[in-house]
């Protein structure tokens, strides 16, 4: 029994293996963004800010 | 509220500070902080903007807790300032400090009171971006 048990674990370790490192490579939150994905989530959030902005002085012409 | 702003707003920029960069990156890094400074800046002003603060007379007078007009002057400097970031992204702290100073001259006296904390929040931001 644990031949079998110990030829499914060696069968399926570089499996698994795989998938983690897929998975961690998917996830990576420690990869260095480019320049140009900076520069866009920058400009995307002032244009966030700018847009607020906008609507409140639509609202209030005169103001 | 108030100090719960202040305390995220340290947390955010405290956290950022760790993220790897790209080479040239830091100075869209940096400005990126400095304009959610300012658009934080923005919000609050619009948000006690909406707050209404009524009178005890009968019936009761209700105004804007932050009035129409501070809150324009708050919005139309954010804007200036903002577009000049996104502009110029390295002159970054220069633009935040002159516009955080330009709506502290310009605010009226109600203003100047309602709205003290949130530039100071702000600046104490600006300055501790490095």
């Amino acid at each position: 029994m644990s031949e079998v048990l110990k030829g499914l674990f060696s069968a399926f370790t570089p499996l698994v293996l795989k998938l983690i490192m897929d998975w961690q490579q998917r996830n990576n939150t420690t990869r260095i963004p480019t320049l140009e994905e900076l520069t866009t989530d920058f400009q995307s959030t002032i244009d966030g800010y700018l847009a607020e902005g906008q609507a409140w002085r639509d609202a209030h012409p005169n103001a | 509220m108030k100090r719960l702003i202040l305390i995220l707003a340290l947390v955010v920029s405290s956290c950022a500070a760790k993220q790897p960069l790209p080479p040239g990156g830091d100075v869209i890094f940096k400005a990126k902080q400095a304009a959610i400074a300012i658009g934080t800046l923005q919000h609050s002003a619009i948000e006690l903007n909406k707050i209404q603060k009524c009178s005890q007379a009968t019936p009761p007078v209700c105004a804007p807790l932050l009035s129409d007009h501070n809150t324009g002057i708050v919005v139309d400097i954010s804007t200036d300032v903002l577009k000049t970031m996104r502009n110029i992204p390295a002159g970054w702290r220069a633009t935040a400090d002159a516009g955080i100073m330009q709506v502290e001259t310009r605010l009226d006296a109600a203003g100047k009171g309602q709205f003290n904390l949130y530039l100071e929040a702000a600046r104490l931001v600006i300055r501790g971006i490095q």
